[in-house]
């Protein structure tokens, strides 16, 4: 637990010494939205809902994609010497979950303030997003660990990544658009779908991860 | 035990579901009644077109307007005009055990050998004004309800669907047999990070290159089949069709994975934690996101993708297993092949090298 | 809607049937049956069979082009051991 909490501290502390790579993800939903708000002035639920998880997923696996890149250097080598796979993967995953959520958050921010929001819902949308930067978080930090393997990592957590996220996706876009209607419709079975999809890939990757950390 | 059995098998039940499939005729059905509306209280002359009938003249044969479960109308007259046309003669009552002034009601035929058959909506009867317990009062007496039983039993008579629905043994099974060759292809990925066998990875690979060929077969096979039925080749509106998809990209991005890991025992363990992960995708991809849609055009919608009742008779369970099986083992087969190829040239590319 | 013997093969007693008859052939009685009165051709196809044929064709050549992919790998290996003998 302690080897954890520190590997998530490592992980924050990486993360502040590349400003750039968080300024990047914040300029990316800023711009988006802007772009879209200079190209569609009022548009309805279905295209709002389509745009913002469009943009959440990449601004998602922008964020993750580089998350073992670090890694080849061995500069932290001797800190996940003394880490075992699992460990690392948890605090990968936790640490990337809340690195969507914050990231997920300001896009929605982004997108209230420049384009008319028509969430009714707020909590179920919340839900929604807390649901969907685990779902993410979780997938897109396993993929990007295999695709790390490769010698082209962007490129391949995005083609590894896009179909294994589709279920959960789909899920997610239901949750929303449930989210516009004044009485929430019965959105209790995607929920159990989500929180199905998430314990057996949380439980796999855990099984998982110590085979792709191995070398 | 015969050596490679399962491949006779195979062949004996491919055999089978394509001759058994194209050769056993469907049931008859109605294909067209003229007029669709008329006036109750009037005497109708109704032109039946029928499909896969062969009339005689002098055949018994009973013509029904169903007005509900207990109360029908009979014809008064009959005439055949041709093997596949009859005409029927109907005193329409002038007030209908009906509550509704203008509804659809379904078009009966009784008649020797072929049993009988309906059709759905045939006639759209409009009353000029309502009178429930008269009408039940008034209701001449006839044998409605007592209606023949085929001599043989044949492929269901579906609208819209007609002769393409022997497409079933055929589209269908590639899905199944997909399904079934990914879990194989799970399972030897699994005993390969068991044991680091790299025979394992070859055969799990060689599962997932057929699984892919069924896959793109099913989309294909279901395509032309979505064109003669639903109109289209192709509709993301359609659930099945969109996941079906995906989990083909799924596989696709395996593929690229490999290629794109040059280290023997990398790529493999690499790629069987991968097919893990994607094969937990495909399962909830091809079984429990269709079940979450409120309508599909697949048969079995709302709730449930498979079918069953109304969808997959007796008739057509005789056939539709064996097929499913056959078929599974064919796609076994295949995958056999590839992966004895692959050992082969393994085997030389060592040799030689 | 059915095309008789001697309309598909009208000059077939005596001549020499060489590959381009065939074809004319061939063309001739598809422009046959698209030429038919259009409500005769809907009555006969309304049983879709074509649909049957269509799907079982298309698992055919998918099944021949894997087929001819395993064929030609074991090409590639019977070209290597003469390569290497």
């Amino acid at each position: 637990m302690k080897s954890i909490w520190a590997l998530i501290q490592l992980e924050f502390r990486m993360e502040m010494r590349r400003k750039y790579a968080l300024g990047g993800a914040f300029l990316y939903v800023l711009s988006t939205v802007f772009i879209i708000y200079a190209s569609l002035q009022n548009f309805k639920e279905l295209p709002w809902n389509a745009l913002f998880w469009i943009v959440a997923l990449f601004i998602a696996v922008n964020a993750v994609a580089k998350s073992f890149a670090s890694e080849q250097d061995g500069t932290q080598l001797f800190l996940y010497q003394m880490a075992s796979g699992v460990e690392v993967i948890l605090a990968k995953m936790i640490y990337n979950t809340l690195l969507i959520f914050v990231l997920f958050t300001l896009a929605l921010l982004a997108f209230m303030l420049f384009l008319a929001i028509p969430v009714m819902h707020y909590g179920l949308f919340m839900t929604a997003i807390v649901l969907g930067s685990f779902g993410l978080g979780i997938v897109l930090t396993f993929i990007s660990s295999i695709a790390n393997k490769t010698d082209s990592s962007a490129v391949f957590t995005a083609v590894l990544g896009f179909p294994v996220l589709l279920p959960i996706l789909l899920s997610l876009i239901k949750l929303t658009q449930a989210s516009f209607m004044l009485e929430a419709e019965s959105v209790g079975n995607d929920i159990v779908i989500l929180l199905a999809i998430d314990t057996i890939l949380v439980g796999l990757i855990l099984i998982l991860f110590p085979l792709v950390w191995k070398d | 035990m015969i050596k490679n059995w399962w491949k006779y098998l195979a062949v004996v039940l491919i055999l089978y579901c394509i001759v058994v499939g194209i050769m056993r005729p469907l049931n008859p059905g109605i294909l067209q009644v003229t007029p669709i509306s008329f006036q109750s209280g009037t005497t109708q002359e109704l032109i039946i077109g029928t499909y896969n009938t062969n009339f005689e003249p002098q055949q018994s044969i009973d013509a029904f307007i169903k007005i509900n479960d207990a109360y029908g109308i009979q014809n008064t007259k009959l005439e055949v005009l041709a093997p596949n046309e009859l005409k029927a003669t109907f005193d329409i009552p002038a007030k209908l055990p009906n509550i509704l002034k203008r509804q659809g009601y379904s078009l009966i035929l009784s008649a020797d050998k072929v049993g009988s058959f309906a059709r759905p909506n045939a006639v759209t009867i409009v009353q000029k004004d309502l009178d429930l317990d008269g009408a039940m009062a008034a209701w001449p007496s006839n044998d409605f309800g007592n209606f023949k039983r085929p001599e043989k039993l044949n492929f269901p008579f579906r609208a819209i669907l007609y002769e393409s629905l022997r497409n079933l043994f055929y589209h269908v099974p590639m899905w199944f047999g997909m399904t079934f060759l990914l879990m194989g292809s799970l399972g030897y990925a699994v005993r390969y990070l068991m044991t680091n066998k790299s025979s394992f990875d070859t055969i799990s690979k060689s599962m997932i290159q057929i699984a892919v060929l069924y896959g793109i077969l099913g989309c294909a096979t279901g395509s032309i089949w979505a064109r003669g039925t639903w109109g289209t080749w192709w509709t993301f509106q359609e659930i099945k069709l969109t996941v079906s998809a995906v989990t083909l990209l799924l596989y696709f991005a395996y593929f690229l994975l490999r290629s794109a890991i040059d280290d023997e025992a990398k790529r493999a363990r690499i790629s069987a934690v991968y097919n893990i992960i994607s094969f937990v995708a495909a399962i909830f991809l091809l079984f429990v996101l269709p079940r979450m849609v409120e309508s599909s055009l697949h048969p079995g919608n709302g709730g449930n993708p498979g079918f069953g009742g109304e969808d997959l008779d007796n008739t057509l369970r005789t056939v539709f297993y064996p097929a499913v099986i056959g078929w599974t083992l064919l796609g076994f087969w295949l995958a056999q092949l590839t992966y004895r190829t692959e050992l082969l040239k393994d085997y030389f590319l060592e040799k030689y090298d | 809607m059915y095309l008789h013997h001697h309309q598909l093969f009208p000059f077939y007693n005596g001549m020499k049937v060489n590959i381009l008859a065939s074809i004319f052939f061939l063309i001739a009685s598809f422009e046959e049956l698209s030429a038919k009165d259009p409500i005769d051709v809907a009555i006969h196809s309304s049983g879709k069979i074509y649909l049957v044929v269509g799907t079982l064709a298309v698992i055919f050549i998918g099944i021949v082009l894997y087929l001819f992919s395993i064929d030609r790998q074991i090409t590639n290996i019977e070209n290597q051991i003469k390569d290497n003998e």
